[in-house]
């Protein structure tokens, strides 16, 4: 299950709320977009990074995943310095 | 206040009854044109015709409201046809309602009043609805024919009458040769005016199905309702879903 967020109507408006006066037939239309979240990635006490759903992401470094999503996270066993 | 409302939905149950040529005029109910709902009367122009409704009291002061269409004109000068008769309560006529032809695609729409005729001309053209609403007033002696919303003709011919019958069809005829379809016809004491709305309002979400609220009814992507011209509505949709 994902979560979505209400974004605008067909007229750019934001609210979800909306007033109308209807002067002809007219067909309204509500976008909705995914709820994200970011997932900030950190290392310590050495920088090392990890492997993000196949992306390789930097220590102090983050990225966005929609709600519900499951990830996996990959760091290597060893390094060296 | 309404006196009488039909737009032949039920045929012409609600109506005192029909008046039809033995030869050539019967009023029928057909399912094209329509103005609104799914059926409208048609009658041939070449006999009189139509359907009355007796009132249940007598209206010194009337507003007769009704939709009308044409499929064909005459050019001929004199030929007529009436469409909306008011009579009193002997049966006697007491106004009527008409559209004239007087030659070169000119056409009047008329309104007599105790026999006098006032005209307004007009670009009439076949196939296509016209509102046509007639005002009789035996208080003020000032009577009126108004044209989709628009006053066209102002009949000051003295009354003392009240109306009791309304007689709407081709209730007087001079050779037409054509059919006319009335709709949407509304008896009151107080100007009925061209019908308004309802308009179609459509909603739809996306890339997610979410119902919306308009004015306190949920309606689901895809979905319409009818709201009547000219009103306000509210919409109200969810600022989160789990979808």
């Amino acid at each position: 299950m994902v979560k979505y967020r209400f974004d605008r109507w067909e007229d750019g408006s934001t609210s979800t709320t909306r007033t109308l006066i209807v002067t002809g037939d007219l067909t309204i239309t509500a976008y909705y977009i995914p709820v994200t979240h970011q997932v900030g990635y950190n290392s310590t006490p050495i920088a090392v990074p990890a492997t993000i759903d196949g992306q390789t992401v930097q220590p102090g470094q983050a990225i966005t995943v929609e709600d519900g999503q499951q990830i996996t996270v990959t760091v290597p066993e060893s390094v060296e310095v | 206040m309404p006196v009488f409302t039909d737009g032949f939905e039920n045929n012409f149950a609600p109506w005192t009854g029909i008046v039809a040529d033995p030869v050539s005029g019967t009023p029928s109910i057909v399912s094209s044109p329509v103005h609104h709902g799914v059926k409208a009367m048609s009658n041939w122009l070449a006999a009189v015709n139509y359907a009355y409704k007796t009132l249940d009291a007598d209206y010194p002061h009337l507003f007769v409201r009704l939709y009308l269409q044409v499929n064909g004109l005459q050019d001929a000068v004199g030929r007529y046809f009436k469409v909306i008769t008011l009579r009193d309560a002997s049966g006697a006529v007491r106004a009527q309602v008409g559209l004239a032809a007087s030659g070169s695609g000119v056409y009047q729409w008329e309104l007599w009043v105790e026999g006098v005729l006032m005209q307004y001309t007009d670009a009439v053209v076949p196939n296509h609805w016209y509102c046509i609403e007639i005002e009789f007033d035996s208080t003020t002696g000032i009577h009126r024919l108004y044209r989709d919303g628009e006053l066209i003709i102002t009949n000051t011919t003295a009354s003392t009458a009240a109306i009791r019958e309304v007689d709407v069809g081709a209730t007087e005829i001079n050779y037409w040769y054509a059919s006319a379809y009335f709709d949407c016809v509304a008896v009151s004491e107080t100007y009925n005016g061209p019908e308004v709305g309802p308009t179609l309002v459509t909603y739809s979400s996306s890339p997610i199905t979410v119902p919306a609220t308009i004015d306190g009814q949920i309606v689901p992507s895809g979905g319409k309702i009818e709201v009547p011209l000219n009103s306000t509505i509210t919409v109200i949709v969810p600022q989160e879903v789990t979808a």
